[in-house]
């Protein structure tokens, strides 16, 4: 269906070359976000697959495979905590006290999570994604200006959310 | 990097524990193999699914339009909107119901009007052993032939695909009586253990288009059972896996039991309907 061949030869290309160069990463990524190396690849696998199930439509693949990966790891966390709710219904508070500090790099996944979404994205794509911050202005249709803004007010925040944390610890 | 004001504050502050946060140590996890392969097929199967919808869509709208046309020339002509699939209150006798017994029982005034009420019966299935009634359905009858009946058909599984955590396999109805017949649209499915008590809920029905699959002597039709693979540890995130499935072949109030192992993961258990082939819908 659609599509000549030479066409396809060359996405087929395209699509491997990208996989080849950013996979690991993205994987790597995803993997300090989780619990296990199985759930990391299965989210990175599944952002490639969303970003080629509509391939032609997604101008910075980069980009949005970092953010898509971003929202599954969100919903991971979701689902997680929908469990244990359930599980806490049903046994002590103790045993989910402790499975909640073992999921995931707790400094990673209070970025992802504590930001808000206007802050988070800009934050994804400038420093997980590697893109200037010229080209996440136009990925996100922001001014220069006020992406740098964005990313200073992301700062702020996570260096407040920081402190706050070690504070509790110690 | 072009980010001006972090790269002062990186270089005022080696410690600020931000960095560690914002610029961790690269981690890469290597490729598992065959994962690129298994990743395209995924994705080139969602497309076609895509394709297929918005294609269905379309049919809808032509189709609802040409209903419409005809229902007003035609006030006589009833076509009753729900699928056909296990709502069907079909007598099974296939060989007594000719081809002129069938047209009989069908006024339907276009074909292309008939694929529109089955595109838009998209209401919930009333899939395995409930035992709801729905409405008399006219078969859909290209061929002149008779809707295939439970008795006519040999349920099993067939192959299967899997990547990005989602399990993919391929149900086949295969016509093993001498007569011709056809299957149009969704199965009811269910999945049940060892005792034969049902698992979970029937399969929900995965709305891509469909249309009448003519099944000669031998012939095989097949559709796609979709589930997910477990994510997590969680002993609530998984249904048992099944010993064995329920089929409701499409219009028919009779099941067919036979071995078949699939497992409910996050709700994920949802099946296609009838197309020509063993190799699922849409084939692979």
């Amino acid at each position: 269906m659609g599509g000549t061949a030479i066409r396809s030869q060359s996405q087929e290309s395209a699509a491997s070359e990208l996989f080849a160069a950013f996979y690991p990463r993205l994987a790597g990524w995803c993997r300090r976000l989780v619990d296990d190396d199985g759930t990391a690849h299965e989210i990175a696998a599944e952002a490639f697959a969303r970003l080629w199930a509509r391939w032609g439509r997604v101008e910075e693949p980069r980009g949005f495979l970092f953010v898509t990966a971003a929202n599954l790891v969100r919903d991971h966390w979701q689902k997680l905590e929908r469990e244990r709710r359930a599980y806490r219904r049903a046994t002590t508070e103790e045993r989910v006290k402790q499975q909640r500090e073992e999921t995931g790099d707790p400094s990673v996944r209070l970025l992802v999570q504590s930001l808000p979404e206007r802050l988070r994205t800009p934050v994804l794509l400038h420093y997980y994604a590697d893109l200037p911050v010229r080209e996440v202005s136009v990925l996100l249709a922001r001014n220069e200006g006020t992406v740098k803004s964005d990313l200073h007010t992301a700062r702020e925040l996570l260096r407040a959310q920081l402190g706050g944390r070690h504070d509790r610890t110690v | 990097m072009t980010g001006l004001s972090d790269d002062d504050d990186r270089g005022g502050r080696p410690l600020d524990p931000l960095d560690a946060l914002l610029r961790p140590a690269v981690e890469f996890l290597p490729v598992p193999p065959g994962s690129f392969q298994r990743i395209r097929r995924t994705a080139a199967r969602r497309r076609r699914a895509k394709a297929a919808v918005s294609g269905g869509l379309a049919v809808v709208v032509v189709a609802g339009s040409l209903y419409l046309a005809g229902a007003f020339t035609a006030p006589g002509a009833t076509v009753v909107v729900t699928p056909p699939a296990s709502s069907g209150h079909y007598a099974p006798g296939p060989s007594s119901s000719g081809p002129a017994a069938s047209a009989s029982r069908t006024p339907v005034p276009a074909p292309s009007a008939t694929t529109g009420s089955a595109q838009t019966g998209t209401a919930r299935p009333s899939t395995g052993g409930r035992g709801t009634t729905g409405a008399v359905v006219p078969p859909v009858d290209p061929a002149s032939t008779p809707m295939c009946a439970t008795s006519q058909l040999t349920a099993s599984l067939g192959g299967g695909d899997a990547g990005a955590g989602n399990v993919y396999r391929y149900l086949l109805l295969t016509n093993h009586s001498r007569t011709t017949c056809h299957l149009t649209g969704f199965p009811g499915l269910s999945m049940l253990d060892a005792n034969g008590t049902q698992i979970g809920v029937p399969a929900t029905q995965e709305r891509i288009g469909y249309s009448p699959v003519v099944l000669r002597p031998g012939e095989s039709a097949s559709d796609t059972i979709h589930t997910a693979n477990r994510q997590t540890n969680s002993s609530t995130e998984c249904l048992p896996t099944s010993v064995r499935l329920r089929i409701y072949p499409p219009g028919n109030k009779a099941s067919l039991l036979f071995p078949g192992q699939v497992t409910d993961c996050d709700d994920l258990f949802t099946v296609t309907p009838f197309t020509a082939g063993s190799t699922g819908n849409p084939p692979s």
